[in-house]
C-alpha cells in the first residue's frame, strides 16, 4: 500500500499543473465572457471526484493503523497534501460547471427559451450537456408559465406603458405573426407594437457584424 | 458554507500565496523548490497557497506569516496616505485575504491595518464615483483592489441609472449577455 501511495504521488505533480490552468479558466470567466468549453473538464470532474476517494481511502487506511500523532510520519503528510490538492481541483472544476449552468440559466430567461433563437456563437460555445441543460430549463419555465398562465419571461423591467414605438434597424424574415396582425418588418421601417411582442425581438439584439448576413439578423431599436 | 464554495472570487482569493514554516516533514511532494529531492524537510520555508496552509496550519503541520503585501513597506504607506496606495499590484484581493489570515496569525494589528485602509479609501472612492469623468477614473482605477472596483462599479451603475430615470432614457435594452462581441480566437 506503501507502494501504490508513492506511485499515485506523480499525480500531484501533474494535478498541480492543471490546477493552475483551471483557475487561469476561472479567471476567464469571471470576466462574464463564455470560454469555450472545455469538455475534458467535465469528463476530469467525475474522474478526479472517483480518484480522490479511493487515493486517499487507500492511503488513509494505511496510516489509521496507528492513529496517534507520534504515527504522522512523513508520508502522512504527503499524503495529505496530494489529497488536498485533489479536493481543490474538485472544487475549482464544480465552481466552473457551477456558473456555467448560472449563465445557461440566465440565458433561458433574458434572451429567449428556444434552443436555436441564441445566436451561433453562443450555441457554439455550449457543450451537448449544457445544451439539453437549457432545454429542459425551458420546457420547465414554459410548463410553469402554462400552468400559471401568464408569460413570465417577457418584462425584465417593470412596463410603464403597453405600447411602444420601434424602428426596425436590421432585416427580419418576412411575414412575421404579431398576435393580432401579420407585419412585414422591413428595413428603417417604423412600428407600434405591444409591448409583449415587442420584447424578445428586442432582448435578441446582435452585435454589429462587418458582413451582416440577410437571414438571421434581428435588430430593432426602440424609440 | 455552500454560497462560497462555488464563488470563484473566493476561489481565487484562497489562491494568494503565504509564507509558511514546516513543522512536519511531508514526503513525495514537490512543493519545495529549493529541495533536491521531492520532500519538505522539516523547518523548511514555503510559500504555499493558502488553501493548502490554512488546511495544514489547522492539522498542525506548517505556522503561517505574513505575506509579503502586508508587510512594514505597505503600512508606512497606508499611514501616509492611503487612498493612494496601488493595492491591487500587492494583492488583488487585499482585504479578503487579510479577513481570511487574520485568525491564523499572531499579529493583532492585521485587522486594524485592514478596516482603517478601507474606511479612508473607501470615502474617497465614493466622492470620485459622483465626481469623475472618465477620464480621471482611469487614473486611480488599476489601484483598486477587486472589492474596491467592485463597490466602485456597483455605486456607478446607480448613479447612472439614476440619472436615466431622471431625464428619461430608454428602457429597452439588448440582453447583457449578448453584450461583449467576443474576439475570435
Amino acid at each position: 500500500k506503501l507502494i501504490a501511495a508513492a506511485r499515485a504521488v506523480p499525480r500531484v505533480n501533474k494535478k498541480r499543473r492543471d490546477r493552475i490552468g483551471h483557475v487561469r479558466e476561472k479567471k476567464i470567466l469571471r470576466a462574464g465572457r463564455r470560454a469555450t468549453p472545455n469538455l475534458s473538464i467535465a469528463s476530469s470532474l467525475t474522474r478526479l471526484s472517483k480518484n480522490a476517494t479511493r487515493i486517499t481511502i487507500s492511503s488513509r487506511k494505511w496510516n489509521k493503523k496507528g492513529w496517534m500523532y507520534s504515527n504522522r510520519n512523513a508520508d502522512h503528510y504527503g499524503a495529505l497534501v496530494h489529497h488536498l490538492s485533489l479536493i481543490r481541483n474538485k472544487r475549482c472544476l464544480m465552481a466552473y460547471v457551477h456558473n456555467r449552468a448560472d449563465i445557461v440559466r440566465d440565458l433561458a430567461w433574458r434572451v429567449g427559451l428556444e434552443l436555436l433563437d441564441l445566436p451561433p456563437e453562443i450555441q457554439d460555445k455550449l457543450t451537448t450537456l449544457e445544451k439539453e441543460y437549457f432545454k429542459n430549463h425551458s420546457v420547465a419555465i414554459k410548463s410553469y408559465m402554462g400552468k400559471v398562465g401568464i408569460e413570465l419571461n417577457v418584462d425584465m423591467v417593470p412596463p410603464k406603458d403597453p405600447y411602444i414605438k420601434i424602428r426596425v434597424v436590421g432585416e427580419i424574415d418576412q411575414g412575421i405573426v404579431i398576435s393580432d396582425k401579420t407585419t412585414n418588418f422591413t428595413r428603417h421601417s417604423m412600428h407600434f407594437l405591444k409591448r409583449t411582442d415587442a420584447e424578445p425581438y428586442i432582448a435578441r439584439v446582435t452585435s454589429f457584424t462587418c458582413c451582416p448576413s440577410p437571414k438571421t439578423n434581428k435588430l430593432i431599436r426602440p424609440l | 458554507m455552500a454560497k462560497y464554495y462555488y464563488d470563484i472570487d473566493d476561489i481565487l482569493t484562497e489562491e494568494e500565496f503565504a509564507p509558511v514554516l514546516f513543522h512536519k516533514p511531508a514526503n513525495g511532494v514537490t512543493i519545495d523548490p529549493s529541495a533536491e529531492t521531492n520532500s519538505v524537510e522539516q523547518g523548511a520555508k514555503v510559500e504555499l497557497p493558502f488553501w493548502l496552509a490554512h488546511e495544514l496550519h489547522l492539522r498542525q503541520a506548517v505556522s503561517i506569516n505574513l505575506p509579503a503585501c502586508f508587510d512594514q513597506k505597505t503600512r508606512l504607506e497606508i499611514q501616509a496616505d492611503a487612498a493612494c496606495v496601488d493595492l491591487r499590484s500587492r494583492c488583488p484581493y487585499f482585504y479578503e485575504f487579510g479577513c481570511k489570515l487574520q485568525p491564523l496569525v499572531t499579529d493583532r494589528t492585521l485587522g486594524i491595518l485592514l478596516s482603517t485602509a478601507f474606511k479612508i479609501r473607501y470615502k474617497e472612492r465614493l466622492t470620485k464615483v459622483f465626481t469623475a469623468t472618465h477620464l480621471t477614473a482611469s487614473k486611480f482605477l488599476p489601484f483598486l483592489t477587486i472589492e474596491e472596483t467592485n463597490l466602485y462599479e456597483a455605486a456607478h451603475l446607480s448613479m447612472t441609472a439614476f440619472k436615466k430615470w431622471r431625464t428619461g432614457g430608454p428602457r429597452f435594452q439588448r440582453a447583457s449577455i449578448l453584450g461583449r462581441k467576443r474576439k475570435e480566437s
